[in-house]
């Protein structure tokens, strides 16, 4: 008896394994389930240690179900996963004390049963795999989650015509350009731009912008603040829109040029939110 | 030699009997729960009934089964002018040294196997002659007991038709066969199976003695010393009391006799099965032999047309 009481602590000590797995796994679930609408709402933005509390509930989450499942193993268990145990058990039980040599058989037969019974028997390799590809799929959108969340800034210049949409997450961010850089584009030589995207980027930020082609909604009446200043050809700002290699005085007449203005209002505007 | 060796050979036990039905299949076509029920009875020490139409092989069933084990076998015609002392022996007066004496000639049921064929064609007196030597393995003639040699199994036929003439079986000695085993007639392609094998040249079925004697005792004795739960006991027992508890069913029940044979016939299956303790299924299976001569059928199951296989199944439920 001692033998077998021996081989089932050795199967319960096994089992253990395959619980914290699962709890782990469940606990990871529980983890990016709880984070993507946290992030998705901003909340995780609103403490700093917000993510230290939500590792902290997966834990305890993770913790309280192996204690359950743990305390769920009974020999019943063993039973109902092997049913042949069933009646073997059940007799080894009753017969304790005899002693005979069909007895000793079934305790040897019963023994190796026992062995027979490893972890896999818990272990649900589907389940597992289902749990994996979960994981693996909140983990993608939790990677997702800041085009998802919020942009930067949704800036119409028009209401109509074309549009440019720039909607690529941060880790798309092109060589050389640092967080807080100004990064530019030169729409204006770029053929495809009305109607295709184009990476405007602004640190790890984005930028949307629909552009009127020929800019007939644009009131510039209220930009006259703008309309009033002067650039020269010193200004950085003045190469987000000029094309590259165009003159001094074109690039001056182009920087001074209403529409001009109004976009680097609007680029402001966009920064500053 | 290590204690686990016999262990170790108790596990090649399930090999043997598989070795032992293949060795009957060479003779028996089909007839497989049947086979085991005989067996069954073997294992147990008992004496079991075998009811069938005229011509499914009991005899022969019977006769491949003492080839097979290494025992001696002998069979009685039972007819309505058959004495007991036909059956057990009597004494014959010899001459010895000038000297006349009595000696005790012994009949055919000083074998291992003896078949009684027709039982219910024999009078109750010749009938009771076998009770003996069915329960106490012997034979008493005047003030001699005379002991049978072990092991001794009887295994009586009995034919459901052509009722007239006979002597059916009283309930007492109906309660001292272990099971009652019923025999069909075979499926169809056993039919053809039977036709091909005994219709054209006929080749000796080379039948190989698997078991002997001691190997046999062995077996009886591991029989007894099979492991059974409390639980399965008591679900033994608990078949055997509804028997007598459904009077709606059953007017009268099985014996507590019915409770050690279910349990004793349960372990035989377990250890042919190859098993190392009994389960309820082996119990469940077991019932119908057990029990369909035990129980008598109330008016109401005879009067729907049940049969006492139909009711065990129902008390079964």
């Amino acid at each position: 008896m001692k033998d077998i009481k021996r081989l089932f602590l050795e199967i319960k000590f096994e089992i253990l394994k395959i619980i914290m797995l699962n709890a782990v796994l469940r606990g990871s679930i529980f983890f990016l389930i709880l984070y993507l609408p946290a992030a998705f709402f901003g909340i995780m933005d609103m403490w700093k240690y917000s993510v230290y509390i939500l590792v902290v509930l997966a834990g305890m989450y993770s913790v309280i179900l192996a204690i359950r499942q743990y305390r769920q193993i009974r020999y019943k268990l063993l039973e109902e996963r092997e049913p042949e145990l069933q009646d073997i058990l059940t007799t080894a039980h009753d017969t304790m004390d005899e002693e005979n040599v069909m007895v000793r058989a079934m305790w040897r037969e019963l023994a190796m049963k026992v062995r027979k019974i490893r972890p896999v028997m818990f272990f649900e390799p589907g389940q597992i795999v289902k749990w994996v590809f979960v994981i693996f799929v909140l983990s993608v959108l939790t990677a997702m989650s800041p085009t998802l969340t919020y942009q930067l800034a949704k800036h119409n210049v028009t209401t109509d015509s074309f549009k440019l949409d720039i909607n690529l997450p941060d880790f798309f961010d092109g060589p050389g350009i640092n967080n807080g850089d100004i990064a530019a584009v030169d729409i204006f030589q770029d053929d495809s731009i009305f109607g295709d995207r184009s990476p405007i980027i602004l640190g790890d930020d984005e930028l949307t912008f629909e552009i009127d082609q020929d800019f007939s909604g644009i009131d510039f009446s209220s930009e006259d603040d703008l309309l009033n200043e002067n650039f020269d050809e010193n200004d950085d700002l003045t190469q987000i829109f000029i094309p590259k290699g165009t003159g001094f005085d074109a690039k001056k007449a182009a920087a001074n040029s209403k529409q001009q203005k109004i976009w680097i209002k609007n680029y402001f505007e966009a920064i500053d939110k | 030699m290590t204690e686990t060796s016999p262990l170790r050979n108790l596990d090649k036990l399930k090999h043997t009997f598989d070795k032992l039905f293949d060795e009957i299949g060479k003779v028996i076509v089909g007839q497989k729960s049947v086979v085991e029920h005989v067996l069954v009875a073997i294992l147990c020490e008992g004496n079991a009934l075998l009811e069938s139409y005229p011509g499914l092989g009991k005899t022969l069933l019977v006769s491949t089964i003492s080839k097979i084990l290494d025992l001696k076998f002998s069979r009685v015609q039972c007819t309505p002018d058959l004495m007991p002392s036909d059956i057990t022996g009597t004494y014959v007066i010899e001459e010895e040294d000038g000297k006349k004496k009595f000696k005790f000639q012994k009949g055919p049921v000083f074998t291992n196997i003896l078949l009684a064929d027709e039982i219910n064609r024999a009078t109750p007196k010749t009938q009771s002659a076998l009770l003996e030597a069915m329960q106490e393995k012997q034979v008493t003639m005047g003030t001699n007991t005379f002991k049978l040699e072990k092991p001794f199994f009887v295994l009586a036929t009995q034919n459901p038709i052509d009722q007239e003439g006979t002597y059916p079986l009283p309930e007492a000695q109906t309660d001292r066969f272990l099971l009652k085993i019923l025999l069909t007639y075979p499926e169809k392609d056993q039919e053809l199976e039977i036709v091909n094998r005994y219709t054209g040249i006929l080749r000796d079925p080379n039948i190989k003695v698997l078991l002997g004697k001691q190997s046999l005792v062995l077996l009886q004795n591991l029989t007894r010393q099979m492991p059974i739960s409390n639980e399965n006991k008591t679900y033994a027992v608990e078949i055997i009391n509804r028997t007598r508890k459904n009077k709606d069913l059953v007017e009268f029940g099985a014996s507590p006799r019915a409770s050690l044979g279910l349990i004793l016939a349960a372990k035989a299956r377990a250890l042919i099965d190859g098993r190392k303790c009994v389960t309820k299924e082996d119990i469940e299976e077991m019932a119908l032999p057990i029990l369909r001569h035990r129980i008598i059928l109330s008016f109401k199951a005879e009067r729907e047309g049940k049969s006492a296989d139909d009711v065990i199944k129902e008390l079964i439920k």
